[in-house]
């Protein structure tokens, strides 16, 4: 029964069950140990530089050696490694968060008239309300007025990008509780977003029936 | 010719040695729960491509059913074919007939009441709204007792044995037992509203809630799905494939370092959510250091056969041993890859996991389970199986059908994930949600066509089976008919069984 | 050799595997419960009123976390399109979690007050009516079916023995007081439930309280999903020191 490929002495248990099952009692194959204590050792460098192993009550391992940088109100914090601090890491200081804040604060600043004056602050603009419009109106306005299910009224115009703003900051009918027609959005999207989906929604108004979401 | 005729006669109506009536009862349960489960599977497949499928009725709609399908996959089937091989299992490697007369069929009336009931009181929308415990709390307690009922009739059997080493696969069959009746019983801690009700609200409440669901959730695939699975690996492999094991060290380290670590690796499930992260820690570094045990499985079970791999290319049966093996060890590796944050940040909450889902439950446990049932078939109904190239097809046709499935349901996951975190020059996200469901279309087709693939397959398996038990039937009772024939022409009636 | 210890005798067996199973479990859901911090400390969070919790009820008995998670992931593409991610402590409440780990449809954690009630009763009535490649089946019955409520008393009761602080006298209002303050001590009153549940159903768009639907209570639980907890008043580091 010996196998040529493993020409290692090996012996059966002795043990019969079942009229013919046996087992051999073979090491188990070259380097399976070192493969298994390999994972281990990366296991303990893991639990190193993460927050790890509870120690009774009210205590945990943080982890050491890979503390995250994070701002919060203008100071720098240096956080063990967790989810919520890489979070905080990653919006801040990745490539491009920088722009992306400069774009967002200028349109903080600006009115929605000088938006739609300054090109590059309207491409920036026109990025960030499309996939918002996307997520939070399409389901009821649609993306033109042929599929405007809920809310078609809109597309008539005439209320003016100011309009468009105070409207969806405000909602419609949203003092009487649960009565209301739209909701407000002051609490839900910053400023900046609530102003390039204003402008947004009042250029699609315009163009009427132009298709803009991407199918 | 007589007296052999006569002799087998005998031996046939004298009671059996082992009780294997229990056994063809579970067996053919879990072909029609692994059936009705694949159909209900594929239905669901299609409510997502067409809703209109939901058809308005309570009952259809993808929220009541979904539970359906895993209950009918993994109790009903599973279980069923669970409780199948460790009866037959221990009784041939004890060479003891099963404890207990009456015990036995309570385990196998209870278990069948309980996937019944369980699949209707789904259906009803009575709900736990937990995964793979929605079962309300009067079903746990019935499934409790039966699970007790088990456990004494597995362990009794074991009890009578003469040889004192247990054989590995027992040893599996038993921490399957021990674990799901743990994991069940904490998972199931609740307050019902009434005693006369079926609602009830859980013990635990949100992240502790979320931590015992995973714990339980995981670790009902640990021990159900791959402990008790791998027990028929070590039964029923080396028998088919008629070679002594590869080695009793290797089942060892395999059998405990399974049961330590599978454990611990539940808060993969959670990983990125408000889960505290230490937890999180532990559960990607234990499944890292699961890696290796569960190759030892994989290989203990390959280098079987080896120096016999030519049998495969005559014994399709053996075939399904293998690739259920070799899917085993993929599933492991790429659970393992989902664990970490970076990929856990893509894969969670896509199709990516319901694609990992089922190349485990499709491609191991299926497979591995057919392997099983074309192997007890034959010897349950004392016959020979009545097409070996219908099996080859079957074989095929499965392993076609489960990469088709799993790597669709993969690809739509990944690429649905990929387009919720693509952002454009300026950091902001381009799609919006119904834009990333686009993509789905395809994928979703394939999906369906693969699954569908697959149920085909199966029949083909219950045809197969079926034609070899009629077969039986009828050969036996023409034996019999010739034997009385025989015996009355001497003047002899057959002795009363 | 020592394993035969071990596999000879099945009761010896039948105690390590037990012990050696539950050593993960111990370890990784006994701190949960120990560990403070796992809790984020933050106000606003409170139990549900007796028409949402009816509510969540409905939720879990249509399977709807099955499409449909309640957790916002801390990671960039989530805050942009979800909001700021889910708290341990805004779950607090819920036996069980609801988080959810599919998302065939969005995520919902925050999905309060992002519609109006009509709008909720018409998707989930017809969803594609809506949204027109939506997956979401019709719940065409909700708004029909009258909703049980006559033994909320009893549900409410259940919660408290699992840990939940809705008031049974005047000691536990007390303290709900101190806790949530006098409006939401007042709707979590036992005895009350009944005529809390039919004024928060008053307030509802259709404003027909003789016969308060399944809708209703769903809508008013989805309608308080993720709007306990007002952000602006933590800075941006408060809640990443929990972990």
């Amino acid at each position: 029964m010996l196998d040529a490929n493993h020409p290692m002495v090996v012996q059966t248990t002795s043990h019969i069950w079942d009229g013919d099952i046996q087992e051999f009692n073979n090491l188990p194959p070259r380097g399976w140990w070192r493969a298994f204590y390999a994972t281990v050792v990366f296991s303990v460098f893991y639990w190193i530089v993460h927050p790890a192993w509870p120690f009774g009550g009210d205590y945990y391992t943080k982890g050491i050696l890979n503390k995250i940088e994070y701002q919060s109100q203008g100071v720098t914090v240096y956080a063990h490694w967790n989810t919520r601090a890489l979070l905080l890491h990653t919006l801040q200081q990745q490539d491009g968060a920088a722009g992306r804040k400069e774009y967002l604060e200028k349109i903080t600043a600006a009115s929605p008239r000088e938006i739609v004056a300054d090109v590059e602050l309207m491409a920036f603009s026109r990025s960030l309300a499309k996939r918002l419009f996307g997520d939070n109106c399409v389901s009821c306005h649609g993306n033109n007025v042929a599929n405007a299910s809920f809310g078609g009224a809109w597309f008539a115009g005439g209320i003016g990008l100011e309009g468009f703003q105070q409207t969806i900051e405000n909602g419609i009918g949203a003092g009487s509780r649960g009565g209301w027609v739209m909701p407000a959005w002051k609490n839900r999207l910053s400023v900046p977003e609530i102003k390039a989906l204003a402008v947004y929604a009042s250029q699609l108004s315009s163009a009427r029936t132009e298709p803009t979401d991407k199918k | 010719m007589v007296p052999t005729e006569a002799l087998a006669y005998r031996a046939a109506s004298q009671p059996e040695r082992y009780n294997y009536a229990i056994v063809r009862g579970f067996t053919v349960m879990a072909l029609v729960w692994g059936v009705s489960a694949m159909v209900v599977g594929i239905y669901l497949a299609a409510e997502l491509i067409w809703p209109i499928l939901n058809l308005d009725l309570p009952g259809l709609t993808f929220g009541r059913l979904r539970p359906v399908h895993t209950t009918l996959a993994i109790f009903g089937f599973c279980g069923s074919l669970l409780f199948a091989a460790s009866y037959y299992v221990a009784q041939r490697t004890c060479q003891e007939r099963l404890a207990g007369t009456l015990l036995p069929l309570v385990t196998f009336w209870g278990w069948q009441a309980f996937v019944l009931l369980g699949v209707v009181s789904e259906l009803l929308g009575y709900t736990q709204a937990r995964k793979y415990a929605e079962f309300e709390w009067p079903l746990d307690v019935l499934v409790v007792m039966v699970w007790l009922a088990y456990l004494w009739v597995y362990t009794a059997t074991l009890y009578r044995r003469s040889q004192p080493p247990l054989y590995v696969a027992n040893w599996f069959f038993l921490a399957c037992l021990l674990g799901m009746a743990l994991l069940y019983v904490l998972e199931n801690l609740v307050v019902p509203v009434d005693v006369l009700g079926m609602k009830s609200y859980s013990e635990f409440a949100g992240v502790q809630s979320a931590m015992v669901q995973w714990w339980y959730g995981h670790n009902v695939i640990t021990f159900l799905l791959n402990m008790a699975f791998l027990g028929m690996m070590y039964y029923f492999l080396p028998k088919q494939v008629g070679r002594p094991l590869y080695s009793y060290r290797l089942s060892i380290i395999h059998f405990w370092s399974l049961v330590f670590l599978s454990v611990w690796a539940a808060p993969n499930h959670l990983n990125w959510t408000a889960l505290p992260d230490w937890t999180v820690t532990l559960g990607v570094t234990f499944s890292v250091m699961l890696v290796l045990p569960s190759f030892a499985g994989v290989i203990n079970g390959l280098m079987t056969i080896s120096g016999a791999w030519h049998t495969l290319r005559t014994d399709p049966v053996l075939r399904f041993f293998v690739a259920a093996l070799l899917f085993y060890g993929w599933v492991t590796l790429e659970g393992v890859t989902m664990s970490f944050q970076t990929i856990n940040a893509l894969s969670h909450c896509t199709d990516w996991t319901v694609g990992h889902a089922h190349f485990a439950t499709l491609g191991w446990v299926s497979m591995m389970s057919f392997g099983v049932i074309y192997h007890l078939v034959p010897r349950l109904w004392d016959t020979k199986l009545y097409s070996v190239r219908l099996v080859a097809l079957h074989f095929w046709v499965a392993l076609f059908s489960v990469v088709l499935l799993a790597a669709a349901l993969e690809i739509a996951g990944i690429g649905q994930a990929l387009r919720l975190r693509t952002t454009d020059e300026y950091g902001n996200l381009v799609y919006s949600f119904m834009e990333t469901d686009a993509f789905l279309t395809v994928p979703y087709l394939l999906r369906g066509l693969g699954g569908s693939l697959f149920l085909v397959g199966a029949l083909v398996m219950v045809y197969n089976l079926v034609i070899t038990v009629v077969r039986a039937q009828r050969k036996r009772a023409a034996t019999e008919a010739r034997i009385a024939a025989k015996l009355a022409v001497k003047g002899l009636r057959p002795r009363e069984g | 050799m020592k394993h035969e210890w071990i596999e000879t005798h099945t009761s010896h067996f039948l105690i390590l595997t037990l012990l050696v199973i539950s050593i993960g479990g111990l370890v990784e859901i006994v701190p949960l419960f120990l560990i403070k911090n796992t809790v984020e400390t933050v106000a606003g969070v409170r139990p549900y009123t007796p028409l949402e919790l009816l509510g969540s009820n409905i939720y879990q008995r249509e399977g709807c976390y099955l499409c449909h998670s309640q957790m916002i992931r801390p990671l960039q593409e989530e805050w942009l399109r979800y909001g700021h991610y889910s708290l341990a402590a805004e779950s607090q409440f819920d036996h069980p979690f609801l988080w959810g780990a599919r998302r065939i449809g969005p995520d919902l954690a925050r999905v309060g007050g992002k519609y109006s009630n009509t709008w909720h009763i018409q998707h989930i009535t017809a969803p594609r009516s809506l949204v027109s490649r939506s997956r979401m089946p019709n719940y065409l019955w909700l708004k029909d079916r009258p909703l049980q409520y006559s033994d909320i008393e009893a549900h409410l009761r259940a919660l408290v023995r699992a840990g939940v602080p809705y008031s049974e006298n005047q000691e536990q209002y007390d303290k709900n007081v101190a806790l949530f303050g006098k409006d939401v001590a007042n709707r979590l009153v036992i005895s009350r439930a009944r005529e809390n549940l039919l004024a928060q159903v008053a307030g509802n768009a259709d404003g027909n309280v003789v016969s308060p639907t399944e809708m209703d209570a769903l809508v008013a639980y989805l309608q308080i999903l993720g709007t306990l907890v007002d952000f602006k008043k933590y800075d941006e580091g408060y809640f990443a020191r929990f972990r």
